[in-house]
């Protein structure tokens, strides 16, 4: 893993101006890491991500891309080599959707059977069909799909380095958040180095692997999602970052490592004395109840506890008071206030019970 | 004819007969295109097979033999072959050309009506050409035939009437479609009366005359009136139509003295019918001038179109320039060409009689066109969406490849649109090119004027109106034909 992009004092003055749209911007970025570019409107974010394939000059400075300076190069060798994803997305409508993916490669001279599995493997990384797909016009896509090729036209060429420019901005907020997951897990599989610009703080914590905030032209913190969250380096970033800081940091926290591994469980097939014992010794007000196989079944309230009956079968309730292993502590803080159980259960992916946490686990994990 | 079944492109199982889409996986079915004209309903089938019988009869017994000096009668056909051995006078006297000459050219009118009917009726095209003829039929008959005053009124009750058909038929939605039969049935009618004209001058001037000899004739007028018939009953599909079609077959009636006589026996149709050739060649010559200066301001206009998106200086004194020339009176511009390139003419020895005749009709012409193509292609690639020229710059295109696989494509339907613009203008603009020696259907309105003869003006006129309307008609099917499928398909729903 060595530096994939290097920025050096870059400088950007629109000429017949002294204002300096891009002042002495300097930073690294490894192999697969996504950089986020981001700050207020007019911050020179997209000024500085243009001229990494020049369709801004650079005024002063100098870009390396894999220790190469990119003013030493062809440009348009140069943009053929870096992936490009705009927010309009820019589907060229007179072509199918298997020719505007290979527009890269065609570009390169690829051959004909190379590019036709390229464009068959992408589809299927960006999640759809090939056969369904790739003879139709980008007019008959709505618009999340429509990104999603802009995604796979700007991987076509297998370029090292990508650029995207606000590529969720146009889509709503609901399609946005599905399309970042996805996002994420096409970028799980192809680890690319990205940089990526976007006025959206919480699109920026939720993608970046490394968060740089601009204003006016000016580097002002260029560090890890967390590390802005937990040490914003002054007033400017705090602000942007926003007073909610504490509960975006949420984000960045999964369960899995948070909870606390000893679940009050009591099996379905249990007394309801033995189940008055495990109660007070835990303290809680529930018991989580489970099946033969450790699968959760439902909870088991303190006062149906003291009543009738024989078996913890007998009284126990459904619940959705649990949450999978890998959702952020964001949605767990959410769920345990919703439920007045106090705690949340932890399952994992087939249902099984591993974990639970309370408010006091997440207060502990901000604090390290 | 026995109907082919159709079968799916994709799976290739057996379809039901009307489908347009495979049953089985849904794949498109395109029909052939025979198919589509010999689908037709049994009426259609009907008014084809007359089609072709009238035509037949053009090949039957027809004139009696004496004419040529023969024992056996002769067809209309034969008589065509050997019309240069007789006299004019003698052709005219007998209205034999036009009697030679009708079955086949009516023939193919009746075809066509057909065969564009159901287009026809999607437009409004046969309502706007029923109103034409109801009033340049009905009302000359009315103040001719009546006092004044009572002429008024019949006018008045004519446009109430029209007011009322037209009023419920857009409502309807229905106007095309029945103004449409109205058309045909009135075309017929106004052919069988035709016939019947003919065959009165020409058989009572003719003592010996043997009509088992000489049926084709007959027969024709039979078939015409059979068609008559079936298209009144074919066409009555409710209350209304009945009545629309008996005003119709009235008004044909009245109509003939005022519109069919005056246009066929002597008017422009006649000119048509008597200079069948000549109405050939001059076409012929108007469409290459219209063409050769199309093609010119194509090849001029498009680059240039292309050269002013990337140069916005030059953008501005270019649409100027083009936009004076457009407004320069074309008299004036066909005038400016000849002393021009006469001029050229007599310094150059490479060029030569270039001053007067085809050349500085196609040069002035090619001027003219400019400006639409020009602008066209201008507005076109203005429009593409700079998104797209983003992401293809960003990509890597060089300027070139994003104009060819892109831009020009997007634009080429706004180009074609300039391009049909230029050549309707064209042909209209082209009529005046005879006064320069270029030829072209303006001679027949040039000679017109000179010779007062109004049949040879209308003819001209009547002619280019025509050859615009068929020229915006196939440059219609070459818009729809340039654009990119990417573009015709339906938007996705959000």
């Amino acid at each position: 893993m060595g530096t994939m992009l290097k920025l050096d004092k870059v400088t950007k003055i629109y000429p017949g101006t002294d204002f300096r749209a891009v002042d002495e911007l300097s930073f690294e970025l490894e192999e697969g890491e996504i950089c986020i570019l981001v700050g207020p409107s007019g911050c020179g974010k997209t000024t500085a991500m243009k001229m990494i394939n020049r369709l801004h000059s650079i005024t002063s400075g100098k870009i390396y891309i894999d220790g190469q300076d990119v003013s030493s190069m062809d440009t348009i060798q140069l943009r053929r080599r870096i992936g490009y994803v705009i927010q309009n997305v820019g589907l060229f409508p007179n072509m199918t959707i298997a020719e505007n993916i290979s527009v890269i490669p065609n570009l390169l001279k690829w051959d004909k059977r190379k590019i036709n599995e390229r464009v068959h493997s992408l589809l299927e990384i960006v999640n759809l069909s090939a056969e369904e797909y790739k003879d139709r016009y980008p007019r008959e896509l709505s618009g999340g799909q429509q990104q999603r090729i802009g995604v796979a036209r700007g991987m076509a060429g297998d370029p090292p380095i990508m650029l995207m420019d606000e590529p969720f901005g146009a889509i709503d907020p609901t399609n946005r958040d599905h399309l970042q997951n996805e996002f994420l897990k096409i970028q799980e599989k192809v680890k690319k180095t990205i940089v990526f610009v976007t006025h959206d703080i919480d699109e920026a914590i939720k993608m970046g692997d490394k968060i740089c905030l601009l204003r006016d032209g000016k580097l002002i913190q260029f560090a890890s999602p967390e590390e802005m969250l937990t040490y914003p380096k002054n007033d400017f970033v705090r602000d942007f970052v926003g007073g909610d800081r504490t509960i975006k940091r949420l984000n960045l926290f999964s369960i899995s490592k948070v909870k606390r591994d000893d679940p009050p469980l009591i099996k379905a097939s249990a007394g309801l004395e033995e189940a008055r014992g495990t109660l007070s010794e835990y303290g809680t007000d529930y018991l989580v109840v489970v099946d033969e196989n450790g699968r959760l079944a439902g909870l088991a309230a303190n006062e149906d506890l003291q009543g009738k009956g024989e078996t913890v079968a007998d009284v126990v309730q459904r619940t959705n008071a649990y949450l999978d292993g890998t959702a952020s502590l964001k949605e767990a803080l959410s769920e345990i206030f919703t439920h007045d159980t106090g705690f949340l259960i932890v399952v994992d992916g087939d249902n099984k019970v591993s974990g639970w946490l309370d408010t006091n686990d997440i207060k502990k994990a901000l604090k390290d | 004819m026995k109907t082919k079944v159709p079968i799916c492109p994709a799976c290739k199982k057996e379809l039901p007969e009307d489908a347009t889409q495979c049953v089985y996986c849904a794949a498109e079915v395109t029909k052939p295109k025979f198919r589509e004209i010999f689908s037709w309903k049994v009426s259609d089938r009907f008014f084809l097979f007359s089609v072709i019988l009238l035509f037949t009869t053009f090949f039957l017994p027809w004139f009696p033999g004496q004419f040529l000096y023969r024992d056996e009668p002769f067809s209309a056909f034969q008589m065509l072959l050997s019309m240069y051995d007789l006299e004019v006078e003698f052709l005219e006297s007998f209205n034999i050309l036009r009697m030679s000459q009708m079955v086949p050219l009516f023939a193919i009118v009746v075809f066509f009506l057909i065969y564009i009917g159901d287009y026809l009726k999607k437009t409004p095209y046969p309502g706007l050409f029923m109103f034409v003829i109801f009033l340049i039929g009905a009302i000359p008959f009315f103040f001719d035939n009546f006092s004044k005053v009572n002429a008024w009124v019949l006018t008045a009750a004519l446009f109430v009437v029209l007011f009322y058909y037209y009023k419920s038929g857009m409502t309807k939605g229905t106007i095309g479609r029945t103004s449409y039969y109205m058309f045909f049935v009135f075309f017929l009618i106004s052919l069988f009366l035709y016939l019947f004209h003919l065959s009165q001058g020409f058989y009572t001037q003719l003592d010996a005359i043997h009509i088992n000899e000489t049926y084709g004739f007959f027969s024709a007028w039979i078939i015409v009136s059979a068609m008559i018939v079936v298209a009144f009953f074919r066409y009555m599909v409710s209350v209304e139509d009945f009545w629309c079609l008996l005003g119709v077959f009235v008004f044909s009636l009245i109509a003939y003295s005022t519109v069919v006589q005056p246009l066929f026996v002597s008017g422009p149709l006649r000119f048509f019918a008597d200079n069948f050739s000549k109405t050939g060649i001059q076409t012929v010559a108007h469409l290459k001038i219209v063409g050769i200066a199309l093609g010119i301001a194509i090849v001029a206009g498009v680059p240039l179109g292309v050269y002013i998106t990337r140069h916005p200086v030059a953008a501005k004194t270019v649409l100027y320039i083009s936009s004076i020339l457009i407004t320069i009176p074309s008299i004036a511009m066909f005038g400016f060409m000849m002393p021009i390139l006469s001029s050229i003419d007599q310094n150059l020895d490479v060029v030569q009689g270039i001053g007067i005749g085809t050349v500085p009709a196609v040069t002035a012409l090619a001027l003219y066109s400019l400006l639409p193509i020009i602008r066209n292609t201008y507005i076109a690639l203005q429009s593409v969406d700079t998104s797209m020229i983003e992401a293809g710059i960003g990509m890597g295109m060089t300027s070139f490849q994003l104009l060819v696989r892109v831009e020009l494509p997007l634009a080429a339907p706004i180009i074609m649109a300039g391009v049909r613009t230029s050549v309707v203008m064209g042909v209209a603009i082209a009529a005046l090119a005879a006064y320069i020696g270029a030829g072209g259907l303006g001679d027949f309105v040039v000679q017109g004027l000179q010779r007062s003869t109004n049949a040879s003006v209308l003819a001209g006129a009547i002619s280019m109106g025509l050859l615009a309307i068929i020229c915006d008609i196939f440059l219609e099917k070459a818009e729809n034909w340039v654009t990119p499928t990417g573009l015709k398909v339906k938007q996705a729903m959000e």
